[in-house]
């Protein structure tokens, strides 16, 4: 069991490193806006859809 | 046998298919017939079309706002605009404007407002700015106005960021690029930017106090839940130099949460000390210290009593709870923060022969500013150049025009009816009569949201308690058990009877019903104002604009001699005129015959102060009211003419009508109160009308009150509510116990009342107060299931059933259970709200 006397700081360690990370995201602003990010995700990139859309009318 | 039955199945369900295959084709159909009824931009009924081709198919819209959206994002290409909104069903037409944002390119605002940006990309200088855009709905108009860089050339956008949840756009832009046709642009599809003219430093700041905050949550979790795993160990039967060790670690986590993450308790906790007003986290940092303490002996003397684990817990829960309550508290307030950003009045400058837009805020003495009719004059001044009627209503309360030539005073807010004219400013915008009552308003503000809230004296009365109760536990067990006991109980005893249900559940509780309320058109600036709205006894309403529209609708018409049709002329007639009794004409007529069509006349043209005047043929038409002896607007009906050389043809009958739903409002006042009471700055003859017609009897009736006379009978009777609209009501309104705006421009209204309805009609009162007799229902049963659970977790820590973990575990176990019991009930808010 003395290996703890290992594993606790090393965990310890790894942790503060998550919680670094963790405070850079939040002075970075990922935490500033919660909402429209996640309705960005479903818009495209580009306007290929639109494209596409356009020539089916056209076909019609 | 069988199988002719089988077949007989088979034939039934075949028919039956058939059928309904038939009834879907004839669903379909009928539903294509009420589509062809639809605009295809806003989707809303057609009442007079527009047709337009694009690309060969016709389309069809509601008006030319609606059509001139659809063509920018047709030329554009992203018509897929019409995908993404397909199915999120809102119908709201474009607010189609004018307005040329001039007064953006202004040098001087230039100066102030535009910030460069640090980097220099392509090339470029850029700058950054936002706009408060109104009319966000969903991830349509996200997509679109993140895309506003397809319409300028390129690089002339870097980027066009929208927040969804405030609906704050973020542009950067080249330096050569004007910042007026982005603005244009935006409002041409149909949404209407505001100019956040703020200090650009303050909302940096209060973007990094949220920040701070939640790094100090994110720093308990994460200490908490490794002296979670480490206290486990303990628990569970590590022994001797283990033990030692772990609690050391457990020590070393709990460092940085008690001494970096718990600093707003103490912070809140020493200047409640100072102010010798107690607060709850005076008990919360007391049972800090005595843990804290508690565990640093243990440790040095190796006793077993360690309470780290549970000093974090507390710590992380709290910061947590607060933090949630923050967020919905600033979501609740964001509206009136805009509001006060709103200042972007601009006026047309004249200078050498030239008119250029600046900002109404950079206006000097001297200038002089062109008004044209139907605008606002911005500032105080003389008038150089022109006549015309000007209304007052806004500072007076009264409708009635007033005629103004050259060498006349005009004030701030009044409305300019007929002709352009020109004004010299005597007086900067902030030295105007509506600025310096705006001042004192605004001034004044501070002072008023000192009322103290029931739940604030409760919590107060508690922590006392707790102090009694925690010294009794301590003197108590030192005697009849050890120190150690005496102090283990306490702490229990400190940290379940924190009062957070208390703290924490009450705000909520409020919060959730202001946001259910806006949600309903009731903008509520406090939370103190759902509390003062109960205890309220008395209820002001204004007249004119509040119970009443506030400008002339047609209620009745009388046609004489040959029976001819004269509306398509009385229509194209007072098209020509900005008179407010011309356009009630105008939306009468359009309303009963909506396909109705301007016919051209030889010559037409308004007589300033008379009406209008026009031939056709031979034929002399005019406009004008019947009784040429009697002031127009100081009538209770006012009566208006048609006629044809002469002879009286059309008379109208114009009158200020009450607002829908009014009566059974006033009525459901009269039963539960509070009391209803008219007071207007209106002459006593139409007050006691309104009255009549209201059934409030006649000692209610408080008349040709001006501002600050309303003031004093407000301070008069203490507790009672001001319903009013306009500046004119503004003073009375702050000095109310609840002040209520019921119409015009937000940021004015909020500035002096509690509550705006931004739906006009005066029956949301009643669903405000209906509301706010249900939160606090709410709020009281809350205080009693905590007062329960108190008494049960004192009971329990003297019999030293609780350890102060278990008690660190329970205590945001209770606070959630009566966190769900407002959330959920709070849901029924809304069916409570609507009527």
């Amino acid at each position: 069991m003395e290996v703890l006397f290992l594993i606790l700081p090393m965990a310890l360690v790894i942790s503060l490193g998550f919680v670094l990370c963790f405070i850079y995201a939040v002075k970075n602003g990922q935490y500033d806006d919660l909402e429209t990010p996640a309705f960005r995700i479903l818009l495209d990139d580009d306007n290929h859809t639109t494209q596409v859309r356009n020539n089916n009318d056209s076909e019609d | 046998m069988q199988c002719s039955c089988i077949y007989f199945v088979e034939f039934t369900l075949f028919y039956k298919i058939n059928v309904l295959k038939v009834l879907i084709i004839h669903m379909d159909n009928s539903e294509e017939k009420t589509k062809i009824e639809l605009c295809d931009h806003c989707g809303e009924n057609l009442i007079q079309t527009y047709y337009a081709d694009y690309d060969g198919v016709q389309k069809r819209f509601c008006c030319h706002g609606c059509q001139s959206v659809y063509e920018i994002l047709n030329v554009s290409g992203l018509t897929e605009f019409y995908e993404l909104k397909r199915g999120v069903g809102f119908t709201e037409r474009p607010r189609y404007s004018e307005q040329k944002f001039l007064h953006l390119d202004d040098i001087e605002f230039i100066d102030k407002y535009l910030e460069p940006t640090k980097r220099n990309i392509n090339g470029k200088d850029y700058f950054y700015f936002k706009f408060f855009v109104e009319g966000i709905h969903c991830v349509a108009c996200l997509w679109i106005l993140e895309k506003l860089d397809v319409f300028f050339s390129e690089n002339e956008i870097l980027f066009s960021k929208l927040n969804m949840s405030s609906s704050i756009l973020e542009i950067s832009f080249s330096k050569e690029m004007k910042l007026s046709k982005i603005a244009k642009r935006i409002s041409s599809l149909g949404y209407f930017p505001h100019a956040i003219l703020s200090d650009l430093d303050a909302q940096k700041l209060l973007k990094k106090e949220d920040q701070k905050m939640l790094i100090k949550i994110g720093l308990a979790f994460a200490f908490a839940g490794n002296i979670m795993l480490y206290s486990l160990a303990v628990y569970a039967g590590a022994d001797g130099i283990f033990k030692e060790y772990f609690n050391l670690f457990s020590f070393l986590c709990t460092l940085p949460v008690l001494g970096f993450c718990a600093i707003p308790f103490y912070q809140s906790a020493w200047g409640s000390l100072k102010t010798k007003v107690l607060s709850i986290d005076v008990p919360i940092v007391l049972a800090l210290i005595i843990g804290m303490g508690m565990g640093i002996y243990g440790l040095i003397f190796k006793i077993d009593i360690f309470y780290f684990d549970t000093l974090s817990t507390l710590v992380f829960l709290l910061l947590l709870s607060r933090y949630i309550l923050k967020k919905a508290q600033q979501k609740a307030l964001g509206v009136e923060d805009l509001s006060l950003l709103f200042s972007n009045q601009y006026s047309q400058r004249k200078i050498d022969g030239r008119v250029e837009e600046v900002l109404t805020k950079f206006l000097k003495v001297g200038d002089e500013v062109l008004v044209e009719a139907n605008e606002t004059v911005s500032i105080d001044g003389v008038i150089v150049a022109g006549k015309t009627h000007i209304n007052n209503s806004l500072l007076t309360g009264e409708v009635r025009p007033d005629y103004r030539e050259v060498g006349d005073a005009v004030y701030m807010g009044a409305k300019n009816l007929d002709c352009p004219i020109t004004v010299r400013v005597t007086e900067t915008v902030d030295n105007t009569r509506l600025g310096k009552m705006l001042q004192e308003i605004e001034h004044g503000w501070h002072e008023k949201s000192q009322i103290s809230l029931i739940t604030d004296k409760i919590a107060k009365r508690f922590v006392w308690v707790i102090f009694i109760l925690s010294t009794f536990f301590l003197i108590y067990f030192t005697y009849t058990s050890t120190i150690y006991v005496a102090f283990e109980r306490t702490l229990s005893l400190l940290i379940i009877t924190c009062p957070c249900a208390l703290a924490l559940t009450t705000p909520l509780a409020l919060i959730l019903g202001l946001s259910a309320m806006a949600r309903n058109g009731v903008i509520i600036k406090n939370e103190n104002t759902i509390e003062k709205l109960i205890k309220s006894k008395k209820i002001f309403l204004d007249k004119t604009g509040t119970l009443t529209k506030g400008d002339f609708s047609v209620v009745k018409k009388n046609c004489y001699g040959e029976a001819q049709n004269w509306m398509s002329h009385i229509y194209s007639m007072e098209l020509c005129s900005k008179h407010p009794i011309a356009s009630s004409i105008v939306s009468y007529i359009k309303c009963f015959h909506p396909s109705i069509k301007k016919i051209e006349f030889d010559r037409v043209y308004e007589v300033a102060g008379k009406g209008v005047e026009g031939f056709i043929g031979g034929d002399f038409f005019e406009i004008k009211k019947i009784d040429e002896q009697i002031d127009l607007l100081n009538q209770l009906n006012s009566k208006v003419g048609f006629f044809r050389n002469g002879q009286l043809a059309v008379s109208f009958e114009l009158s200020d009508i009450l607002r829908e739903g009014i009566s059974s409002t006033i009525s459901e006042f009269e039963k539960y109160g509070p009391t209803p009471y008219i007071l207007t700055g209106d002459n006593q003859d139409r007050a006691l009308e309104v009255a009549k017609s209201l059934k409030i009897p006649r000692e209610r009736v408080l008349a040709e009150k001006s501002p600050e006379q309303k003031r004093d009978i407000i301070l008069k009777n203490a507790k009672s509510i001001m319903v009013g609209d306009g500046i004119n009501d503004a003073i009375a309104m702050r000095a109310s116990f609840v002040g209520i705006a019921v119409q015009g421009s937000v940021d004015l209204s909020l500035r002096a009342a509690d509550v705006y309805l931004s739906k006009s009609g005066v029956s949301h009162i009643l669903s405000l107060i209906r509301g706010s007799r249900f939160i606090f229902r709410i709020i009281h049963r809350n205080l009693l299931y905590s007062f329960l659970y108190n008494c049960l977790g004192v009971y329990l820590a003297f019999l030293g059933y609780v350890s102060p973990l278990v008690a660190a575990v329970l205590m945001p176990l209770s606070s959630i259970t009566i966190l769900i019991s407002t959330v959920i009930s709070t849901n029924k808010l809304n069916k409570i709200i609507k009527i």
